[in-house]
């Protein structure tokens, strides 16, 4: 017999992080998101909520603090609290210049893998990475920081996700492939083994990748062509 | 542990072990040797791969045998094998592989993810790999060297024949028919009642809404053949 039942092929990643306390960087749906799952399903304990000035409107936010972004420091100390930023990455990039802000002010952010994930043991997973249920990541995948990866989403053996990306949905991405810089790809989108997507593209929901695309368009359809619409005009 | 509502494939409940041989010692190899290793009752031992194949002594910390010696070292009454190569040649290099492994005495082991559902009723046959998140249904049935990607889905009483190789998110239908030796690629979907014939490529993402020609190669949704033997395109030597 083989050591199956003391190491088992899939990590619950979630249940062996340290957990702590926690503060999201967000006040609005993907917030509520975060929360949810935070709390029921992960060992940090959620105790604020911060958002930028313009964005607080109450002292409270799910019966917790509501705490401007920038007195964070003060109130919740980086050394003693561990953060979680919970924004869209569009229109504005709120997601990476608020984990900018974030890491600039000394904190670790904490990644959600859901416990119904399928993540195999080699694989990395960086910050403020969110993966949902059902989702299955493979052997030696690498995601980076600051990437969302949606439920039944499958990452192939070797795949690189790299930084700000957001995968939606039953995406299945095959083995070999790289996912460059914050990408977009829509739900059920489907990437053939081993191609790569360049930085900064947008695959609208269901395409179908079979080569390697350029950097910071858009891409529709089965196989996929480019769109005529800009990345910065694309709603997601 | 919560109360499973559907019963395990006797795949999924093997009560003993066996020691085997991985035969491949490409990324394939790596990869099956994590699932076995993590979630199967069998040791593996050692890999293996023909004479002008075997580059370096180990793989993965184990011993690398060259294939005409395999039986010799490790004999076939006690050890099984699998044979871990990915869709190369049409996947001709694996049945070719482990007809070799047959005719030297051994038996192959298939595994099956404990994160897949597989309806009990399932017939799978030799040298079969089933990734997590698999679903089989009832009445459904793999051959005999049959690779079935994450997420996977085989409708209930559809067939797979021998050699084939499925790939992540492959949706077959209701009493569909995948021929020998065919290859679906990545989130391909084969609508329910349709044939796959032998021999066929399928690739990212087509949807087949009827019955394919032997040999072709399907694009799109709907998927049409783009005119390429699939022979030539995957550089299948020898048929």
């Amino acid at each position: 017999m083989t050591d199956r039942n003391s190491v088992p092929l899939a990590a619950r990643t979630v249940s062996t992080a340290p957990g702590g306390h926690l503060v999201i960087v967000g006040a609005g749906e993907w917030a509520a998101v975060a929360f949810e799952r935070f709390c029921r399903d992960s060992p940090y304990e959620v105790v604020a909520f911060s958002a930028e000035a313009g964005h607080l409107g109450a002292d409270l936010c799910r019966g917790l603090p509501l705490v401007p972004l920038a007195d964070l420091a003060m109130t919740y100390p980086p050394g003693r609290y561990v953060a979680f930023v919970a924004a869209p990455s569009w229109p504005s990039q709120a997601r990476r210049r608020l984990y900018d802000i974030v890491k600039s002010a000394g904190y670790a952010c904490a990644s959600y893998v859901s416990r119904r994930v399928f993540a195999v043991r080699n694989v990395q997973i960086g910050e403020n990475t969110f993966v949902h249920e059902r989702a299955a990541l493979q052997h030696m995948v690498r995601i980076g920081d600051n990437v969302i990866v949606g439920s039944g989403t499958c990452i192939g053996h070797n795949a690189v996700v790299a930084d700000d990306c957001f995968v939606g949905q039953r995406v299945a991405i095959s083995g070999l492939c790289r996912i460059g810089r914050g990408c977009f790809l829509g739900a059920g989108s489907c990437v053939d083994a081993a191609v790569s997507v360049a930085d900064g593209c947008v695959l609208r929901p269901g395409t179908v990748v079979l080569k390697d695309t350029k950097p910071d368009l858009v891409y529709s359809g089965n196989p996929a062509h480019p769109d005529v619409a800009a990345v910065s005009a694309c709603p997601r | 542990m919560g109360k499973r509502l559907i019963a395990r494939h006797p795949l999924q409940a093997q009560p003993g072990g066996e020691r085997i041989i991985i035969v491949g010692t490409g990324e394939t190899a790596a990869v099956a040797f994590e699932y076995f290793r993590r979630d199967s009752p069998h040791e593996v031992v050692a890999f293996s791969a023909e004479e002008p194949f075997v580059t370096h002594r180990t793989h993965c910390g184990l011993p690398v045998v060259p294939l005409e010696e395999l039986a010799s070292v490790y004999p076939a009454a006690e050890h099984g094998v699998f044979v871990a190569v990915a869709f190369t040649q049409l996947n001709r290099v694996r049945r070719r592989l482990y007809h070799a492994v047959k005719a030297a005495g051994f038996d192959c082991v298939s595994y099956a993810s404990s994160h897949a559902v597989i309806w009990p009723d399932v017939k799978i046959g030799e040298n079969s790999f089933v990734q997590e998140h698999v679903v089989v249904q009832h009445g459904a049935l793999a051959g005999a060297n049959v690779f079935l990607g994450s997420g996977t889905c085989l409708g209930y009483r559809s067939v797979v024949e021998d050699d084939c190789y499925l790939g992540a998110h492959v949706t077959v239908g209701d009493r569909c028919r995948v021929g020998r030796a065919s290859f679906l690629s990545t989130g391909s979907c084969i609508a329910e009642g349709q044939s796959v014939a032998e021999d066929c490529i399928i690739g990212a993402g087509a949807v087949i809404l009827k019955d394919t020609a032997a040999r072709e190669v399907y694009l799109g949704n709907p998927a049409r053949p783009v005119g390429r033997d699939s022979f030539e395109t995957f550089g299948v030597t020898g048929g």
